[in-house]
């Protein structure tokens, strides 16, 4: 391969003109998804987000002091609007730069204490669809603009292919760590999650059967194996091997949620339409 | 033509930028390795990247007793006060990005956490005097969350009171 023609596969893998349903479905799955993880926060808004709760900010901030409760409800329901908007797809950009501001307040004030993994790739998400055109089909931006949820408009690729590298590299640092972190070495680790804080009765009716050590070896070797593979699987085409993986990952993150409770990356799963090329997906869309 | 260039540019730098902020990130969450990368951004990635490294074999809890006008003393339920899942409520019991290491149970976040708790019961109970707080340890079992906390396996530590 001379310097030219990777020069060339580099520009066109990264920065082509495509069209847009990818980001489009992506951009309602991921909206949607986090419209409902939100959305079932309303109940809790007085207690995790106002003075009414017991709120510990990451840092002493005249902008981080909990809020009154009325305040509270305010600030959260335009944090909800600004989901919707990205959802359905008007203003998309500023309804993902809201969600994204409102996300680091929420972060900061009070998720912090939970400091998950999910909210950091969502922090991430919506900063890469702050800057993106996420609206150019199946979004009531182009109904209003050219008379039909379907109709489209080109957009850089470029948005699709970095949020895909961050779910590869996601699953890459997850499945690989897991070669050399001293937990993962045996099946122990996940019959203590199946007792742990975690655990679903699902997961603790699971742990009851007492089921011999090496079953849970085997299970803890099929996931670091799965892992380990994943990162490449999503990407290869040839054989149907990339459905494979979207399979085992959807069984892969329902158990987990089935097991432990830990449902948030079940969004994962919708996200798997960014490992498609744009050009197939409008042609499945033009059938 | 400029403004493509530019944009172009642009694209190409972010997309550098990426791709050394995440092998940073991935330097570190395999093998500890830092690099001149800002710590804060490659903390951030490899964040999105580490979840579950570990599991110990034991379960733990924060609780909270008030004590009343009359001498008598009682649990009170946090869970009003730290809505979510009960692995989330767990999770956010132990203050986490307040500890400056693992062991450390940060007592004077907790006393803060344990004066606005009475503050707020205060409200409900005129007649409490005082909240304590206390760690709770104990082994897990297949059988449930709470099943052996109880003596003999239950340890219990003292973090804070305040009145």
């Amino acid at each position: 391969m001379t310097a030219s023609t990777f020069i060339t596969g580099w520009n066109r893998f990264f920065f082509r003109k495509c069209p847009p349903h990818v980001l489009a479905l992506f951009r309602i799955a991921f909206g949607g998804f986090l419209l409902f993880h939100w959305g079932i926060k309303l109940p809790s808004v007085p207690m995790l987000f106002s003075e009414e709760g017991i709120v510990l900010p990451l840092f002493d901030l005249p902008l981080l002091a909990p809020p009154s409760t009325p305040v509270a409800w305010i600030l959260f329901l335009i944090f909800l609007g600004s989901l919707a908007l990205l959802t359905i797809g008007i203003f998309p950009r500023i309804a993902a730069g809201v969600a994204l501001l409102f996300s680091l307040y929420y972060f900061l004030l009070s998720f912090h204490l939970f400091g998950t993994s999910f909210d950091h790739l969502f922090l991430f998400i919506l900063l890469v669809l702050t800057f993106s055109p996420s609206d150019r089909t199946l979004s009531l931006a182009m109904l209003l603009k050219q008379g039909s949820l379907f109709a489209a408009e080109p957009i850089t690729v470029f948005p699709q292919r970095l949020l895909a590298l961050q779910i590869t590299f996601t699953y890459l640092g997850v499945g690989w760590q897991k070669l050399f972190l001293p937990g993962w070495q045996s099946g122990r680790i996940l019959l203590l999650g199946f007792m742990g804080r975690w655990a679903t009765p699902l997961g603790f009716a699971v742990a009851r059967l007492n089921l011999p050590p090496e079953f849970y070896d085997a299970m803890v070797f099929l996931t670091k194996t799965f892992e380990v593979l994943i990162p490449f699987g999503l990407w290869i085409k040839r054989f149907h091997i990339r459905w494979w993986f979207f399979a085992g990952g959807a069984l892969f993150h329902s158990s987990i949620a089935l097991l432990l409770g830990i449902w948030w990356f079940l969004v994962l799963i919708p996200a798997y339409i960014l490992f498609f090329e744009p050009e197939g997906v409008e042609k499945w869309f033009k059938r | 033509m400029i403004t493509l260039f530019l944009k172009q540019w642009l694209l190409q730098t972010i997309l550098l930028c990426y791709l050394t902020i995440t092998g940073s990130a991935l330097l570190y969450t395999l093998f500890h390795i830092r690099t001149p990368v800002p710590w804060t951004l490659t903390r951030f990635s490899y964040t999105m990247m580490a979840p579950y490294q570990g599991d110990t074999e034991i379960n733990e809890d924060l609780v909270a007793f008030g004590e009343y006008a009359d001498g008598s003393t009682a649990i009170i339920d946090l869970d009003r006060y730290i809505p979510g899942g009960k692995g989330e409520r767990n999770v956010r019991k132990y203050l986490r990005s307040f500890r400056r290491t693992e062991d450390d149970l940060q007592v004077r976040k907790y006393t803060e956490f344990a004066q606005l708790l009475l503050e707020r019961e205060r409200k409900k109970d005129p007649h409490i005097r005082a909240i304590t707080l206390n760690w709770h340890v104990w082994p897990r079992s297949p059988h449930g969350f709470d099943a052996l906390r109880q003596p003999p396996h239950l340890k219990a530590t003292f973090i804070t009171r305040v009145r």
